[in-house]
């Protein structure tokens, strides 16, 4: 075991921001923290790396308490920040050197990641012949995702044990996007211990095999995802058919989740209750183009738990809000 | 405190020196100012002499004297030496004189000039200077011309009187007069607080005000304006995770005294080579250095030796080090760039009053309106002492014994101050929100104080925001420590 956070809480005044969070990280690979905007992703990141106090609860590392500033932790952060006029290569070599890497080590380091990021000339300004050169460039005059990707070295440049992305993919390109995800399978391979926060949950499905998914401050749903799926069984039927078929749903009293013109997503009892409907659809000779049956996606499993989870505490506010006669605002 | 808390100050500090030296602000204001300074013996000497080269002959010809006043005086010697070497002296009957004017009116270009004499009823004498409208005479030449006949003429109309040279001089000696009191023994001793300063120890205490002011206000905004950009770009998170907060104001502060006393040698050497530029080519006269100025000069600093230059430099640094530290917590009070003019309320508040009351009181020491007490007293207060002490010790308006003193004041108050912002900065930089005012700072530190007391629950966060928070301590089971 590696990684390990224990029942970490963190309040701000009255207000309850990340609520007794517990996991671990037990071999190397990505764990996902998900949740909505406000969940207490990032509080719980900053809580992790030592950047902020936890009121309660405990971080620790090979069974120590975690100090990062001890370790070799390499940290993405989501609102992500360069010094906006200085160049980009003296930031880099700052950023190693706080890290101790030495200078000669770090410039090798930046010269493999700059061509592995594809931010080359950004950082070694192309001499033209017969021209003065380049001036190198300042972090305000690259885009959002070139900058990303200055972060991104800056966080692996020290070659970390531990490498925490907070919104790594956000803003990217697909083709940038596929470039991060190249880096972060390869960091996985090396055998590297990563938690990751995204929204995107096809990535997080993608990397991730632990997830924990966070609501107002509190873990809604832990665990390994593929046995998270097969808890909920296949449920989520897709059907495509040439002629109308909404008769047989209606037959099967089933509940329409989604209507594209790809087909209709339903929601199904048991794979029992779905060979029943296709058995239908077949004796009455509609012409089945697509039939899908599967577990819920993590996407779906999210807005389930998210969704129920604020569901609860809006009924939760209203119940208080009529035991005080409602005269009281939610605070 | 401990050790690691300042760990990575080095490369801090080299980081923000580096990047401040590449600024092209920086560089530009340096350059400008290097060659300003190394520009201006030279440029003072040389528009000096061609002053005295426009001024050494006059363009009057002819000066025509018509005194009505019978004292008998004689013109004739009148305005010598090489400046009037050209010109000629005339003496009219006085009853001449409106005729002449006539002429004079009539004439294009003249460059004659007439000076009627006359004794006036009210009990003065008045000396009028008439010039052709048309004439090419500038008004400089003219007053120096003017100024010249009438030191003769003060002196003239006593020798009429059969006064001597010898007795003249003592006639002209300055008369000085002072109100001295007496002792309850009957002894008189002078009035200690009638006297002021001079107008150039005045200049001097004032240049020590402004240069002391300069090196905080350049250090103090460079600390800010660093902190806020790493505030509102989030560059400190990531700093965050490598160096300790305190380690990051220490190196900042650090770079930014260097880059200044970097500035300030610059000048110096410049200012240096300026004088000796200007000597070598137009001799000490021209170039302002001459010795009668050099040993006045001298005179004033009579009492500085390595002690007291020493305690001076000390208390400029440590001052500004205070100043710096207040600049700091400022810019930690602000989350966004275009919010920093008010975070840096207080600190431009601490640096208008400590430079006003040391402005008020060089004013107040001119006029000899003040006691050696309010000095002494101005001399210690930490807000004031480092723009007043220097120059006052350094002039010797006040003694070693009370430099110590307000060294050390100064010195115990940046290091209770230090340990503030040792206790609030770490929360305040992480902090995200509207600008913090002073209470909010001050809730931090109460906050911060009872959770190092007791350790177990958390204490509160404060104003609208984390307030309380602070980075986990190792091994303290990740209390706020």
């Amino acid at each position: 075991m590696s990684l390990e956070v224990k029942k970490l809480t963190k309040k701000y005044g009255e207000k309850t921001v990340v609520d007794g969070l517990s996991f671990t990280l037990e071999k190397p690979g990505v764990y996902a923290l998900l949740g909505t905007n406000g969940a207490g992703k990032t509080t719980s990141i900053r809580m992790i790396l030592g950047m902020l106090a936890c009121d309660s609860g405990q971080v620790l590392w090979q069974g120590k308490p975690m100090d990062a500033m001890h370790m070799n932790v390499g940290y993405l952060a989501e609102e992500r920040g360069l010094y906006p006029k200085y160049e980009l290569m003296d930031q880099l070599l700052y950023f190693a050197k706080l890290k101790g890497v030495p200078r000669d080590t770090a410039r090798e380091r930046i010269a493999y990641w700059a061509g592995r990021l594809e931010v080359e000339e950004y950082l070694y300004p192309p001499k033209t012949k017969g021209k003065k050169a380049e001036k190198p460039k300042m972090a305000d005059q690259l885009s959002k995702g070139n900058q990303q990707k200055i972060q991104l070295m800056a966080a692996l440049l020290s070659e970390p044990q531990l490498l925490i992305l907070d919104e790594p993919l956000s803003g990217l390109d697909p083709v940038n996007t596929d470039l991060f995800k190249g880096i972060i399978r390869e960091e996985m391979d090396k055998g590297k211990y990563l938690i990751m926060s995204s929204h995107q949950m096809a990535t997080i499905e993608e990397f991730c095999e632990d997830i924990t998914i966070l609501n107002r401050g509190r873990a809604v749903l832990q665990g390994n995802l593929n046995e998270i799926k097969r808890s909920y069984g296949r449920v989520n039927m897709f059907v495509k058919c040439d002629q109308p078929f909404e008769d047989i749903i209606e037959r099967h009293a089933l509940p329409i989740i989604n209507d594209t013109p790809d087909g209709k997503q339903l929601k199904v009892a048991g794979e029992e209750q779905a060979l029943d409907f296709l058995q239908d659809l077949l004796k009455e000779r509609r012409q089945v183009v697509k039939f899908e049956l599967r577990e819920p996606s993590l996407h779906e499993i999210f807005i389930e738990k998210a969704g129920t989870a604020q569901e609860e505490e809006s009924d939760a506010a209203d119940r208080r809000k009529a035991e005080n006669g409602g005269t009281h605002e939610e605070k | 405190m401990r050790r690691n808390e300042y760990a990575g100050w080095r490369e801090v500090f080299l980081f923000s020196l580096k990047q401040e030296m590449k600024q092209k602000s920086f560089r530009g204001f340096l350059i400008l100012m290097c060659v300003i300074i190394l520009a201006y013996v030279p440029v003072s000497a040389w528009l000096q002499q061609k002053g005295r080269e426009q001024t050494r002959a006059t363009e009057v010809s002819r000066l025509t004297v018509y005194d009505e006043t019978g004292l008998g005086i004689d013109y004739s010697q009148a305005l010598e030496g090489e400046r009037y070497e050209d010109l000629r002296v005339a003496e009219e009957p006085g009853d001449g004189f409106a005729s002449h004017v006539q002429v004079l009116e009539e004439s294009q270009g003249s460059t004659e000039m007439l000076v009627h004499v006359t004794y006036e009823e009210a009990g003065y004498f008045n000396l009028t200077f008439v010039k052709a409208a048309t004439a090419d005479l500038k008004d400089k030449d003219c007053d120096q011309l003017s100024r010249d006949f009438e030191s003769f003429f003060q002196d003239a109309r006593i020798r009429v009187v059969d006064v001597n040279q010898e007795q003249l001089d003592f006639i002209n000696q300055p008369v000085e007069s002072r109100v001295e009191r007496t002792t309850q023994e009957g002894e008189i001793t002078p009035e200690e607080d009638g006297e002021g300063i001079s107008m150039t120890e005045y200049y001097v205490l004032l240049a020590g005000i402004v240069i002391v002011m300069m090196i905080v206000n350049l250090s103090g905004g460079q600390i800010a304006l660093s902190i806020v950009t790493e505030k509102s770009t989030k560059v400190v998170e990531y700093l965050m995770i490598n160096v300790r907060p305190m380690a990051l104001i220490v190196g900042k502060i650090l770079a930014a005294l260097t880059t200044v006393v970097i500035q300030f040698a610059a000048y110096g050497v410049c200012y240096l080579l300026s004088a000796t530029i200007g000597r070598l080519v137009f001799g000490n006269a021209q170039s302002g250095v001459d010795a009668e100025g050099q040993s006045g000069i001298m005179e004033l600093f009579a009492h500085v030796n390595v002690g007291t230059l020493l305690l001076a430099a000390a208390m400029i640094l440590v001052g500004v080090l205070f100043f710096s530290i207040v600049a700091g917590l400022a810019g930690a009070s602000v989350s966004r760039m275009e919010e920093m003019a008010e975070g840096l309320k207080i600190y431009q508040l601490l640096l208008v009053v400590g430079s006003y009351v040391g402005i008020f009181l060089c004013i107040m020491q001119m006029m000899g309106n003040v006691s050696d007490v309010v000095v002494n007293i101005c001399c210690i207060l930490p807000l004031s002492a480092p723009f007043v002490m220097p120059a006052n010790l350094l002039l010797g308006k006040v003694g070693v014994a009370t430099g110590l003193v307000s060294l050390a004041v100064v010195i115990v108050c940046t290091a209770a101050l230090f340990s503030f912002t040792a206790r609030v900065y770490e929360s305040m930089i992480f902090y995200n929100g509207n600008v913090l005012k002073l209470k909010d700072i001050l809730q931090i530190a109460k906050n911060r104080r009872a959770a190092v007391q007791n350790p177990g629950p958390a204490a509160p966060g404060g104003a609208g925001g984390n307030l309380g928070g602070g980075r986990v301590k190792p091994g303290k089971g990740g209390r706020t420590s």
